[in-house]
């Protein structure tokens, strides 16, 4: 078996032939574009291009989905720090302290430090996943279906409990989403769930018309109803996208420590880039020495979150490959485009598919380098693109959502549940329910119940086989924790009040 | 009952609804004639009780006012009013769309559906609008259907 390293030098000489790169580069502005759009996220774009591929290589399909997924965070931070309406969850930090630069006239280097943070912490955190990946999926062969179960069960607790408002509401999106998981004929049996006699719904519902509807009609539903007259007001930037020697002085820490924090979190399930580009933050806003300056501007606080997001979306690369478990929306949706290609994301990708996994990791370094190259100097090109008036840009986002989910089959029924599904989507946001539980539950429920069954098969219908290995107590036992952590922590600030008292 | 505790506690119902349908569907299905292990219909009972659970507990949680912060909006503000005017124009348009696009063909209903949301979004200028709507649609159309070799339907514009 080759090492790593030589592995990734092939992976960077099939990812360097013209049409890869081209998709690359297609990826990388497609991505910043619908960073920069607020409303429409990375999970949305990759679900509409999914029908390419029927046509495309694996490969450059894939080369592309991954450029798309960096792309959008670079696209996100400057629209967080111009507009101060983050383009996607985990710019908001880097809002805070962004728009106050910007504010100030110190638009330029608030996006600099944002770019180049990204660029350092996503190449640190695609070297470690080169590293790390592999012998994760060395380790994951090992793994039963019995572990499986329990991953995700602990993949579905951490994601329902940190996303959104409350516990509650992210399992409730999350159970949903099982829920639509479950409609169509059983794989096993044949026996038809919740399709109440309707022919179509046999097939179950297509993924991408859920995920599509659920963003992008669901969003366009929102906006019209309560937001539709509430403009955008971009800070027009002053001077050149450029640091100074202070801002670089301050900026490289901040970049290095968020790096640290935002990978490990990306790989353990901690559902998104919300809680590791907070915490980097705080402890910028923490360990810096002239804390008046902070909500006035702060560069350490836009240098370290941004760094923090995009070595998280990094590290959810990780258990994506090595164990075929998304762990965040667009993870999800890249899952799609592996199954579309009949590609089993998991510990065997790295022997069964060994020139496409490092053809698509080498293709991440060079997506960085692009999107490093080509934000700053063309950060007013995209600025301009806010000046779209939002009513052509949700009639464009709805069409084409509609058309997505419309060619996938050529049939009314698609057009049909993407209807339903993007009144769901208006609820969810009404109700302030997570949508990436929803989605997860959607891709993960055959999953989970397919490794159930085979887990009691084995057993022969002994239910104790599901807590049986070492691994799998392990996982129930640090659910049970982040099942508790909400209710432990309210009893300890609670107790402190007391003692105050 | 104010009336965004009506609205979530109408919400919270419909989620029991659903877990209702889950169990009451689940419950109707015939064993398969295949001897399995494991049977089709455990999984679903599982979610559907699941959800019946969580239903209820939201809705303790919403009589006992822990009411949602919408998207977009900070917490303990008045909750706006959803436009209900504007919601309607939005799915009426989108529902035009499913309803003509296999007889009407798709560039018809797009730029039907296109210039609809474009106005319950409030554009200015409706001329410029249905110009805009018509462009798009045609070239999505062409661009699709010549380089992207994706059937799209031609209906009422198929002797072009």
């Amino acid at each position: 078996m080759m090492n790593n390293f030589e592995s990734l030098l092939n992976g960077f000489a099939s990812a360097i032939t013209p049409v890869n790169i081209a998709f690359g580069l297609l990826g990388t502005l497609l991505g910043t574009l619908v960073g920069v759009l607020p409303g429409i996220g990375p999970a949305l774009a990759i679900a509409l291009l999914l029908p390419i591929t029927f046509t495309v290589s694996p490969a450059s399909a894939l080369i592309m989905f991954a450029a798309i997924y960096y792309g959008a965070m670079y696209g996100g931070s400057t629209t967080s720090i111009l507009l101060n309406t983050p383009g996607e969850s985990g710019s908001v930090m880097t809002a805070v302290e962004g728009n106050q630069m910007a504010r100030r006239g110190r638009a330029g280097a608030a996006l600099a430090t944002a770019a180049i943070g990204s660029f350092i912490a996503g190449t640190i955190a695609t070297l470690i996943l080169a590293l790390a990946a592999p012998s994760v999926a060395t380790l994951a062969i090992e793994i039963g279906s019995a572990d499986y179960v329990a991953l995700m069960l602990l993949a579905f607790t951490t994601v329902g409990s940190l996303l959104g408002s409350s516990q509650l509401r992210g399992f409730v999106a999350l159970t949903l989403g099982l829920v639509f998981g479950l409609i169509g004929a059983d794989l096993q049996t044949g026996l038809t769930r919740l399709t109440f006699g309707n022919g179509s719904a046999s097939d179950g519902l297509e993924t991408v018309t859920v995920i599509v509807a659920i963003f992008a009609i669901g969003e366009a539903l929102y906006i019209a109803s309560r937001f539709k007259n509430s403009g955008w007001s971009v800070i027009p930037i002053q001077g050149k996208a450029l640091m100074s020697k202070s801002d670089w002085r301050r900026s490289w820490k901040p970049w290095l420590r968020g790096t640290a924090i935002g990978f490990p979190l990306g790989v353990i399930p901690a559902g998104g880039s919300e809680i590791p580009t907070f915490m980097s933050y705080s402890l910028e806003k923490k360990l810096s020495k002239n804390k008046d300056e902070w909500g006035k501007g702060a560069i350490e606080g836009v240098a370290g979150p941004e760094a923090a997001n995009n070595s998280n979306a990094a590290g959810a690369l990780v258990p994506l490959l090595a164990l075929g478990l998304p762990t965040t929306a667009t993870a999800a949706v890249i899952l799609v485009a592996f199954q579309s290609y009949q590609i089993q994301a998991g510990p065997l990708l790295f022997t069964t598919n060994p020139e496409l996994i490092w053809a698509l990791i080498a293709s991440l370094f060079i997506g960085n380098t692009l999107l490093l190259i080509l934000n700053l100097p063309l950060v007013r090109v995209w600025v301009k693109l806010l000046k779209i008036p939002r009513p052509y840009l949700f009639a464009g986002i709805v069409c084409f959502a509609l058309l997505g989910a419309y060619a996938l089959n050529g049939n009314i029924f698609d057009l049909q549940v993407a209807v339903v599904i993007g009144v769901i989507g208006f609820l969810f946001r009404r109700f302030g329910l997570p949508i990436t539980p929803l989605i997860l539950g959607l891709i993960l429920g055959p999953n989970i119940e397919l490794q159930f069954r085979r887990t009691l098969q084995i057993s022969a219908g002994d239910y104790g086989a599901l807590f049986a290995t070492p691994l799998t107590k392990v996982l129930y036992l640090t659910m049970i924790i982040v099942l508790l952590a909400p209710a432990i922590y309210r009893l300890i600030t609670r107790s402190k009040l007391r003692v105050k008292k | 009952m104010k009336n965004e505790v009506k609205s979530e506690f109408a919400f919270a119902s419909s989620l029991l609804l659903i877990s209702l349908l889950v169990l009451w569907d689940t419950n109707r299905a015939e064993d398969p004639a295949i001897t399995v292990s494991v049977s089709p219909k455990i999984f679903p009972y599982i979610v559907g009780c699941f959800l019946l659970l969580l239903s209820l507990a939201l809705m303790i949680q919403i009589l006992r006012g822990k009411i949602a912060t919408p998207e977009g909006e900070v917490e303990g503000a008045p909750i706006l009013r959803s436009d209900f005017r504007s919601f309607a124009m939005v799915i009426g348009s989108i529902i035009a769309f499913v309803l003509l696009v296999q007889r009407a063909g798709f560039v018809i209903s797009t730029a039907l559906t296109f210039f609809g949301i474009t106005l319950a979004f409030g554009v200015t200028s409706k001329l410029k609008s249905l110009g805009i709507a018509l462009a798009f649609s045609l070239i999505v159309y062409e661009s699709f259907t010549r380089f992207l070799n994706v059937d799209l339907p031609a209906g009422w514009l198929s002797f072009l």
